[in-house]
């Protein structure tokens, strides 16, 4: 019913508090203000018609008088010549009535002057004959005095009221706006208000606190304290909290609550509401005694918020601070942080700052960076740009070479981001840096190991260029040398050879058997050392040629070189086991003095069996490579000395065994290496060998 | 055809230009088995068979017409056997007579360029002597066939 009542009040005074706080332009505005004056002109009427101002007063009584005095005089001849001054009394009271005290003294006054004139004898003048008439003017002088008077108490009574009037309209007004005040204040859409009276009974309870905290005005005034709107718990720890305070024993109610403000204290403190229905929330509360003019308590005004929001943004941003700590504590524990004013003084340096810098936390805080730490190696340039970048707040990022306190020189990749203050101006400058001292220093050493390398490798070309001019040179010599070995040398063997023969021819018939024997001897030297030679001349011209690489079918190739040797071995058992074979990219010639190299070999070294085997096969080598095998079941080899197989000249049977001239082997290698490929063999004594050489697919020139 | 025969045989048709005397007389021993040896003319360097061919120098009132067959040494002092070669086979009158290389060496650019100038046969020297002699028995039969049988220029004359 209260709150109803408020409610439909609270319309009209809504409307008579706005002119005091809205412009009156507004023409709503201005009829409230006609309202408000035909609120109170009721008031005024109920006074009767204005008191007249003074010179009105005094024509009224003289306009009375006279009026009064010709009525009289009218009237003469039925009163029979009887003064009759009592009806003079009329415009005196008449006069006084409207005029007061000194408009009755002039009808009074008029009165008496015009009764002594026409009325009483002598008429026509002012004299007075008659005793009896003296004491009739007098006594009605005495009445007039009187009337007058009494109308004068009756004027200021009258004035005394209007007065009295007009103040209690202002006081309706003031009492008007306070509650206008109130209300608004009762309304609020963010505070609750609950008042109680002394004893702590609910006597408001707004509307906020309705919605707030779930009670209804009806359930709670006169009914109950402000108590059970809190967590029964924090009640109970706050009355003990202030008996232990204050010393004295707190009951945990509603004394615990106004504990504070009883004794004269702004009280302010945050509790847990508790909802009527559902749930408890944070608020905040001031709690203020209320008290009389003679200071004694007449009631509490609790005042609360809801404070869920406010806690909420608390509770945020404990957790933003709790991330950003831990952040930070990563940060700090490898990176290198580095706070600066906007001059560039430090005002923060964490730990792998000081330990990168060697400087200790106060030698560095309120020092400017650059005066203690940076090298000059940097050009002014690269400073400007930073500075110019990061005091228009954007981020900078750059490798510094900065000094420590010993001296040692220390590289860090660094961002430095400006905080902005409220102006939009860098506030601080924040720099992060991880330390690549290691990296730069690889960089360093890198280069002047390129510039080594470069000057190096000039060094070498030229040497290159030289060796190879007498590289040259000597390969000229030498084909001069092979030229002449294949001319000049074999013709004195031709004539050892042909003199020999022609001595046997022209006198092989006189000769001893022994002479016969040595020309023989002679004969067969000079051949060999025409193999020898031959021989040699080849192997120099492997190295010398240039190899015409094709597609080769060493398949087609054995069974060619297979036939050459058909002649030379039908007297003897061989089987020849062929696997198919591949197509390798190889100068064909050379190819072919390869296998019949090897086959010869092959077929030279098995001569002793009577049933020779030669194997012929392929397969690959782990990198790819074509590997081809020649496998015979003949002398084989001690594989002690199967390194010196392919040596010019290196024999591992006499001659006596096998013929040769232990150069073959050292050509195949030749031709094989030429190739890019390898070669070696396996063998054992009296078991056979087994002679591979791998040719790449992926063929390199050499 | 026989009395030109006849004019042929009678004087040395064949050329042999070689410095070495041990080979001169190697390979004239190994002709002798073929009885060509009396054929054989023998100068020993390029100089003096260039003379011989243009009736030059020593050789200016040389009488009878050229060899059938020139026997060349590859290496000789003074002009050596291949420049013989090349004015020979560049000669519109000297280039149908066949140019016979006679060389110890095996080494495959003189025989490339010998070739090329349009020698008719190479031979290497062996230092086997049986050998050579085979070689210049193959010699003999090629100047056989040049000489006996019927030349294409001969042919036409009937």
């Amino acid at each position: 019913m209260r709150n109803c009542r408020y409610s439909r009040r609270s319309a009209k005074l809504q409307e008579n508090i706005n002119p005091m706080t809205a412009p009156p332009s507004d023409g709503q505005n201005n009829s409230t203000e006609s309202n408000l004056q035909g609120h109170n002109s009721p008031n005024r009427m109920h006074f009767g018609w204005r008191t007249l101002k003074p010179w009105e007063a005094y024509v009224f009584a003289l306009v009375v008088t006279a009026i009064t005095l010709v009525l009289r005089l009218e009237f003469d001849d039925v009163l029979g010549g009887h003064p009759t001054l009592v009806i003079f009394t009329i415009p005196v009271m008449l006069s006084a009535y409207a005029g007061g005290l000194r408009a009755g003294l002039l009808a009074t006054a008029t009165s008496c002057l015009a009764s002594g004139y026409y009325l009483l004898p002598p008429l026509h003048s002012f004299a007075v004959a008659l005793p009896g008439d003296h004491w009739l003017q007098f006594s009605f002088a005495l009445a007039g005095v009187l009337i007058s008077v009494m109308n004068e108490a009756l004027h200021r009574a009258r004035r005394l009221a209007d007065q009295i009037s007009k103040q209690h309209v202002q006081a309706q007004k003031d009492l008007a706006k306070v509650e206008t005040l109130q209300s608004a204040i009762f309304h609020s859409a963010h505070f609750w208000i609950i008042a109680t009276d002394e004893k702590g009974v609910i006597q408001i309870f707004n509307p906020v606190a309705e919605r707030k905290l779930g009670y209804a005005a009806a359930e709670v005034v006169n009914k109950t304290t402000p108590a059970i709107l809190h967590e029964r718990q924090e009640v109970i720890e706050r009355a003990a909290a202030l008996s232990l305070e204050y010393g004295v024993a707190v009951s945990a109610d509603f004394e615990a609550l106004a504990f504070r403000a009883a004794r004269g204290i702004e009280d302010m403190y945050e509790v847990t509401k508790v909802r009527k229905d559902v749930g408890s929330f944070p608020a905040l509360l001031s709690i203020t005694a209320l008290r009389d003019e003679r200071q004694s308590i007449i009631g509490y005004l609790l005042i609360g918020i809801d404070d869920t929001a406010r806690k909420q943004a608390e509770a945020q941003l404990q957790q933003a601070n709790a991330k950003l700590k831990a952040w930070a504590q990563a940060l700090n524990s490898f990176a290198i942080v580095e706070e600066t004013d906007p001059q560039g003084r430090i005002t923060y340096a964490n730990d792998p700052f000081c330990s990168i810098s060697k400087y200790s936390r106060e030698e560095v805080i309120g020092r400017d960076h650059r005066d203690i730490l940076i090298s000059r190696t940097h050009p002014r340039e690269f400073w400007k740009k930073m500075w110019v970048t990061i005091s228009h707040g954007e981020i900078w990022r750059g490798e510094i070479k900065n000094h420590a306190k010993d001296g040692t020189v220390y590289w860090v990749d660094t961002v430095i981001v400006p905080l902005l203050g409220r102006d939009e101006k860098p506030e601080t400058y924040l720099a992060i840096g991880f330390a690549i001292t290691e990296r730069k220093l690889a960089e360093e050493e890198w280069k002047r190991a390129e510039k080594e390398i470069q000057f190096l490798n000039t060094a070498l070309e030229q040497r290159v260029l030289e060796r190879t001019k007498q590289l040259k040179a000597a390969n000229g010599e030498l084909e001069a040398f092979s030229y002449s070995v294949s001319h000049d040398l074999r013709a004195p063997l031709r004539h050892v050879s042909g003199f020999v023969e022609l001595l046997q021819r022209e006198a092989g018939a006189s000769l001893s058997e022994k002479s016969l024997r040595y020309l023989s001897t002679i004969s067969q030297s000079a051949h060999r050392m025409g193999e020898l030679i031959d021989d040699l001349l080849t192997f120099s011209r492997i190295g010398k040629s240039d190899l015409q690489k094709t597609e080769v079918s060493l398949a087609a190739l054995v069974q060619d070189v297979m036939g050459d040797f058909q002649s030379a071995t039908k007297e003897r058992n061989i089987i020849w086991d062929i696997h198919p074979l591949p197509h390798v990219r190889a100068d064909p010639a050379l190819m072919r003095q390869v296998m019949v190299n090897l086959m010869s070999n092959a077929v030279k070294f098995t001569s002793a069996r009577a049933n020779a085997k030669i194997e012929i096969g392929s397969s690959s080598s782990p990198a790819g490579d074509t590997v081809i095998f020649i496998r015979d079941n003949g002398a084989g080899f001690d594989p002690l000395y199967a390194g010196k197989l392919f040596g010019v000249f290196q024999r591992l049977h006499s001659r006596e065994e096998f013929e040769g001239t232990g150069i073959g082997l050292a050509n195949i290698q030749r031709i094989i290496h030429r190739h890019g490929g390898r070669v070696w063999a396996e063998g054992v004594v009296d078991g056979g060998a087994t002679f591979s050489f791998s040719i790449p697919n992926q063929p390199t020139e050499t | 055809m026989n009395t030109a025969n006849m004019e042929v045989t009678h004087i040395k048709n064949i050329l042999l230009v070689e410095d070495d005397h041990r080979d001169v007389e190697l390979t004239l021993a190994a002709l002798e088995e073929q009885n060509l040896a009396n054929q054989v003319f023998v100068l020993h360097d390029g100089a003096q068979a260039l003379d011989y061919l243009y009736h030059r120098g020593k050789f200016t009132d040389r009488s009878g017409s050229n060899p059938v067959l020139i026997l060349l040494d590859l290496k000789m002092p003074k002009v050596d056997g291949l420049e013989v070669l090349k004015i020979v086979k560049a000669d519109e009158q000297l280039k149908t007579i066949p140019v016979v290389m006679l060389t110890s060496s095996r080494e495959t650019p003189d025989l490339t360029e010998c070739y090329k100038h349009g020698v008719n046969a190479y031979v290497v020297k062996p230092v086997d002597f049986s050998n050579f002699m085979k070689a210049v028995s193959q010699l003999g039969i090629f100047w056989a066939a040049i000489n006996n049988p019927p030349l294409p220029a001969a042919k036409e004359k009937p």
